[in-house]
């Protein structure tokens, strides 16, 4: 049986258990204990190693979503769940200081996994950052000169989640159809 | 009109500016209009020397009314007051725009019918420039901030709208406005995104058929995600995103590679060309490659997750 993985990358608390959980309908293992580090997002819990979710596909092939943990020192976790993934879902929490650094600094960490993996920007509580700049922010997502997707995404919200697999979908489809013909 | 009295060190240089200032203004050709007479101008540009600055200063004390900017050796423009913020080009066309206030008392015509609008807002819209009037037979319909992305309807509800503009797009005219003018025609009237009502209209006008037919020989490419308001739940204008953000397609190639109908490819490119999203390309001569091996495994799993979410949408 093959399995085709996507990872979920963000900062802490821009939503990724709860977009993994959502997508997978709260079919998901979490690894959440109680946040020690409250400065770096206010919750009571946070992810320590990973979220892990499974969608069964038609022909009886998996989809596995992997949620990073979001916090600073487990960083070294990201690029090895990135080996062999096939696409990666970037969070960015609208109500961060410095969304655009963060932005760069996630896409430094993808861009050695280069054409090969398919990418989708979400940006996460938009509606408490009514003047956030969205179109900086998406003029920015790019992967060496090739623009991104970037949308707003309530990460609680299913249909949302389906939309934006439904998007990672279509870059992975695109890949394929430009590694095929050219 | 504004009249603008360019003198600068030669006369290239001049007229490199002379347009730049015409381009900026997003006024209809002929509303710049370049003055060789200081009592006949509305703002004097000068190269940034010494001698031109001194010159400029006495000829402001003489004609308080007269505006003055200062190009500077990088070709930068600042107000010549003395002001250092740098007039970017959106600076430069509010003010170029607010210097013909009062000298025209009728509107400006900036485009008659769908192919020369097609072409304004293309040239607008990207470059987020002016404010204007879309009217059909002396009638307002809509106004357009272009500068801020908005529209207000002048008639509702918008889908009636919407279908008027699709049907009447050969009869209708965009107006210049000023911002003065659109703030006082929208008065309370809640501001609408503007792109999603220009990707709604273009995907239901049939008066498309100049488009077409340089499509019959062209590649389209995109270049850039529309917003994700203006695609909303639309799937397959994903998949189309994806691919021509990636790739220059014909219609064709487009239909044959993601399975689609050639129309529905017409019409996403429509509203993508329209919205100032898409770019016509020579088409090459060769035709599509055929796959290369090994290369499907992506594709098959975009498929697998459509059978999933049609399942899913089924239930």
């Amino acid at each position: 049986m093959r399995e085709h993985k996507v990872v979920v990358l963000g900062g802490m608390g821009s939503g990724k258990s709860t977009l993994v959980r959502s997508i997978a309908a709260g079919a998901v293992v979490d690894t959440d204990v109680a946040n020690s580090d409250r400065a770096g997002a206010d919750k009571a819990s946070t992810t320590v190693a990973l979220d892990y979710a499974d969608i069964d596909l038609p022909n009886g092939e998996r989809l596995r979503l992997y949620g990073t943990p979001g916090q600073q020192r487990f960083d070294f976790l990201w690029p090895i769940l990135l080996q062999g993934a096939r696409g990666a879902v970037l969070l960015l929490d609208a109500r961060r200081a410095g969304v655009a650094a963060e932005l760069d600094a996630y896409l430094q960490v993808l861009r050695p996994f280069g054409p090969a993996l398919a990418l989708v920007v979400a940006v996460t509580h938009l509606d408490q950052v009514p003047a956030a700049a969205l179109d900086d922010w998406a003029e920015r997502a790019r992967l060496d000169g090739q623009p991104l997707p970037l949308l707003a995404v309530d990460a609680r919200d299913r249909e949302q989640g389906l939309l934006l697999m439904d998007v990672l979908m279509s870059e992975m489809e695109a890949h394929a159809l430009v590694a095929a013909h050219g | 009109m504004a009249r603008v009295l360019v003198v600068g060190t030669d006369i290239q240089g001049e007229q490199a500016l002379l347009q730049r200032l015409r381009l900026a203004s997003a006024l209809p050709d002929g509303q710049i209009r370049r003055s060789q007479d200081l009592d006949d101008c509305d703002l004097l540009v000068i190269r940034d020397t010494p001698a031109l600055r001194n010159a400029a200063l006495r000829m402001r004390q003489q004609r308080p009314r007269l505006h003055c900017w200062i190009e500077d050796l990088g070709g930068q423009l600042r107000e010549g007051d003395g002001g250092q913020d740098v007039l970017d080009d959106g600076a430069i066309g509010r003010a170029l725009r607010g210097m013909q206030t009062g000298t025209e008392a009728t509107p400006i015509r900036l485009a008659d019918g769908a192919h020369a609008i097609t072409r304004l807002l293309r040239e607008r819209l990207p470059s987020r420039q002016g404010q204007a009037l879309l009217g059909e037979g002396g009638e307002p319909l809509l106004l357009l901030d272009l500068e801020q992305d908005q529209a207000v309807l002048l008639h509702e509800p918008a889908t009636v709208l919407v279908e008027r503009l699709a049907q009447g797009f050969e009869h209708l005219y965009l107006d210049a406005l000023l911002p003065a003018q659109l703030q006082a025609l929208a008065g309370d009237r809640t501001r609408l995104p503007l792109r999603p009502l220009l990707w709604q209209w273009a995907q239901r006008s049939r008066h498309w058929q100049a488009l077409d037919e340089r499509l019959r020989g062209a590649s389209v490419k995109l270049l850039r995600w529309p917003d994700f308001r203006v695609l909303g739940h639309d799937h397959d204008g994903f998949r189309l995103c994806s691919l021509l953000l990636k790739r220059a397609c014909t219609v064709d190639e487009c239909a044959m590679l993601l399975d689609l109908p050639a129309a529905a490819v017409r019409d996403f490119i429509h509203a993508a060309y329209l919205c100032g999203y898409a770019q016509l390309q020579v088409a090459p001569a060769v035709p599509l490659a055929g796959a290369r091996a090994n290369t499907a495994d992506n594709g098959l799993l975009a498929r697998l997750w459509r059978t999933l979410r049609g399942s899913d949408r089924d239930a």
